[in-house]
């Protein structure tokens, strides 16, 4: 049974339901029941009951898409500060079969990396990925620190609407996981963007705010 | 019988200190809290949980929970010297062990959290406030919880169980019996006492402590509901 | 939980600087809002919570009697401590005092005593034994730079409207009479202005940011009459006489705006 609807606010200890259902973040099972672990929004999908945080909170899972800037090197890896309590380690060898074109991408420290999660140790040791499409550095574009719900919004509710942002403005634009965005293109379209992740930054989780973005866009 | 006694301050036994609270009040912590109750100002502070690099101060299996409770030199009477005292100090480690049975330490590993109470003018029951702020600030640092604890303090005063003593009647009452509880389960988790209460005293206190803390711990929810902004559009609700 | 995207603020910063605008959209003269709360702490002789934009200070000044030094026998005291704590920044630790808390003491410190804010002599109550000794305790709440201007606001509006009470001496015994509260003898207000140098532009009122940016400062106490009372300069590098002197000037005009503010306190 269900104690609470979707997109509901707990807070920590809230109970939340009694049935087998996954447990996504921000939950705990005790006793056979699933409660709250922390303050946030009730998110379910299907067979898996969440509460996404409000603010900054971000912790690494695998396989998430993540913005990350390097901040210190060593002989076997980059430490690389991926805006969560831990930081996440590439390992050198990521490089050494990338293709040719590719080759003249060197990590320096300070660079801004587009990474993938590769694994979460017990001990919360985040190794990192670059060898995958798309995966690398960034050379220009900005990039915009979002709370929790805004990534929730535009990544997994509505991951249509990045695409739309994009094709709308002819910008590039990635949503990490990790809480940053990255937007690259004219300097006005960028700042229409910014306009609208401000708008979802303010009340990510207003009703009909999907549609009400989907026509700020349209209307650029 | 116990209806017609009326404290010194006008209020009844059963009767809080006019109670305000606030989160999100600075800027630079991951989580904050600001208590008024009467006199008292506590501004409680959050930061964490962030990787301890020194493996001397680390656990392998969870975070370090490193609390402070402090007293401004300006919030007693007779100017209070500056930095950790016996008193400090003990409060500081009763205080961490009040809370730690609801945080999930083990979710982050080689970390540490650090909690700064700041006791800003004191006026008696400073050390439960604290205890409120903290797990305010913690819920606030979006810090994996069990539950909020409340907390609060009983007394005896004119051999009648009263709650939430003054500063007057801390130093003048029979007893005092600080309690703090995990509301979910009702469990303890933080008891003291001193003075004088025989053993249905004492059954009677903790019972008013129960009220209390179920009482402060609404108060905590509606805080952190009302931060949010929940009662806009009338769309979520609790 | 280190800000990543600091660095690129930094090149931001820079950016905006040439082009003659700040990161919060402010001019390079101009003050964040100021806010004074007086009285907050009931239990302190007086009290200001102070703040500066982002940056939130609370001041409490309790007094005492005790002894004067040896050689200023009929003069009170005035003691200024300073605690960054740990709730403000995530790189304030806990403990005792370390430098920049003790510069910001001093400075605050020689503002008050060279005004001199408050006739110190008026303080004594029997020559060579027994005379008011003023805590001012500042605390630092919340940092977002300036800590130097904010610390010195809220130890001025403190003092300000301190209250202590009345002594009488009767048969070489004192008596202190806490239902007559005066206020203390407030001679000459001062206010102290920091100015900051980043890339050759001259700022007012630095913001965290700026000042992790910037290659020197300069912080000046003024009196009410627009002398000055106080000078320190922080910072690794190198200051002109011309640049020292248009500090002067933007820290002088901003003085003005801050004696104006404390002009609004009630006593």
């Amino acid at each position: 049974m269900m104690f609470v609807d979707n997109k509901q606010i707990v807070l920590p200890g809230h109970l939340l339901s009694d049935s087998k259902l996954k447990l996504g973040r921000g939950t705990f099972r005790e006793d056979g029941k699933i409660y709250s672990n922390m303050t946030g929004i009730v998110y379910i999908e299907s067979e898996l009951i969440s509460v996404i945080p409000f603010k900054y909170t971000y912790k690494p899972r695998y396989g998430d898409l993540i913005i990350g800037r390097v901040v210190s090197s060593s002989y076997s890896s980059w430490t690389i500060n991926i805006n969560s309590t831990y930081q996440g380690y590439l390992s050198t060898s990521e490089l050494y079969d990338k293709n040719e074109q590719n080759m003249n991408q060197i990590i320096n420290v300070k660079d801004i990396l587009l990474l993938r999660v590769a694994q979460v140790d017990e001990i919360n040791r985040v190794k990192l990925t670059i060898r995958s499409h798309g995966l690398g550095k960034f050379n220009q574009g900005v990039i915009v620190r979002v709370k929790q719900p805004t990534v929730h919004f535009l990544s997994e509710e509505n991951a249509f609407l990045t695409s739309m942002i994009q094709e709308y403005t002819y910008t590039d634009m990635i949503v990490a996981q990790n809480g940053l965005i990255w937007i690259n293109g004219l300097k006005e379209n960028v700042d229409k963007i910014l306009k609208i992740i401000d708008e979802i930054e303010k009340q990510p989780f207003k009703h009909n705010l999907i549609k009400i973005v989907q026509s700020k866009i349209i209307n650029l | 019988m116990k209806e017609q006694f009326i404290r010194k301050d006008g209020r009844q036994f059963n009767s809080l200190r006019n109670l305000k609270m606030e989160i999100g009040v600075l800027n630079n912590a991951d989580g904050s809290a600001y208590i008024e109750c009467g006199n008292n100002k506590i501004l409680v502070g959050v930061y964490g949980p962030r990787e301890l690099y020194s493996k001397k101060h680390s656990k392998p299996d969870g975070a370090v929970l490193r609390c402070k409770y402090n007293m401004a030199p300006f919030s007693v009477n007779e100017r209070k010297r500056p930095g950790p005292d016996r008193r400090s100090t003990e409060i500081s480690k009763l205080i961490s062990e009040a809370i730690t049975p609801s945080i999930f330490l083990e979710k982050y590993p080689r970390s540490s959290i650090d909690i700064s109470i700041e006791v800003l003018e004191a006026e008696g029951g400073t050390r439960c406030l604290g205890i409120v702020g903290a797990s305010l600030a913690l819920a606030d640092a979006e810090i994996p919880m069990r539950d909020l604890i409340s907390a609060c303090a009983v007394g005896k005063v004119d051999n009648h169980i009263v709650i939430d003593l003054s500063e007057e009647e801390d130093q003048t009452g029979q007893a005092d019996m600080p309690v703090a509880i995990m509301p979910r389960t009702g469990d303890i988790t933080f008891l003291q006492m001193d003075g004088n209460l025989s053993v249905p005293e004492f059954e009677e206190a903790l019972q008013l402590a129960f009220d209390g803390c179920y009482f402060i711990n609404q108060m905590q929810q509606e805080t952190l509901i009302k931060k949010y902004g929940g009662e806009e559009d009338g769309e979520y609700y609790l | 939980m280190v800000n990543i995207i600091s660095e690129v603020s930094k090149e931001k910063i820079f950016d905006l600087l040439n082009h003659e605008k700040r990161i919060d959209e402010r001019d390079f003269n101009q003050y964040r809002d100021v806010r004074i709360r007086t009285n907050y702490i009931n239990k302190a002789e007086g009290s200001a919570m102070v703040s500066l934009g982002g940056t939130t200070v609370l001041a409490g000044v309790k007094a005492q009697i005790g002894t004067p030094f040896n050689n200023s026998p009929n003069n009170g005291i005035i003691i200024t401590n300073t605690e960054l704590l740990a709730i403000a920044s995530r790189n304030f630790e806990y403990g005792p005092p370390n430098k920049f808390a003790v510069e910001i003491s001093r400075v605050v410190d020689r503002t008050i005593r060279e005004a001199p804010l408050v006739d110190l002599e008026q303080l004594c109550i029997v020559e060579g034994s027994k005379v008011w000794k003023l805590h001012i305790d500042i605390y630092i709440l919340d940092f977002d730079g300036n800590l130097m201007d904010a610390a010195c606001l809220a130890a001025v509006s403190a003092l300000m409207t301190t209250r202590i009470p009345s002594v009488k001496i009767v048969n070489d015994e004192l008596f202190v009479d806490e239902d007559h509260l005066s206020r203390l003898p407030i001679k000459n207000r001062s206010v102290l202005c920091t100015v900051v140098k980043i890339d050759d532009q001259l700022l007012v009122d630095p913001l965290f940011v700026e000042e992790t940016l910037m290659d020197a400062s300069l912080s000046i106490g003024f009196r009410e009459d627009g002398t000055l009372c106080a000078i320190q300069k922080c910072g690794l590098e190198l200051m002109s006489v011309q640049e020292v002197m248009m500090c002067m000037n933007l820290a002088f005009n901003t003085s003005r705006e801050l004696f104006s503010i404390l002009d609004t306190i009630k006593q």
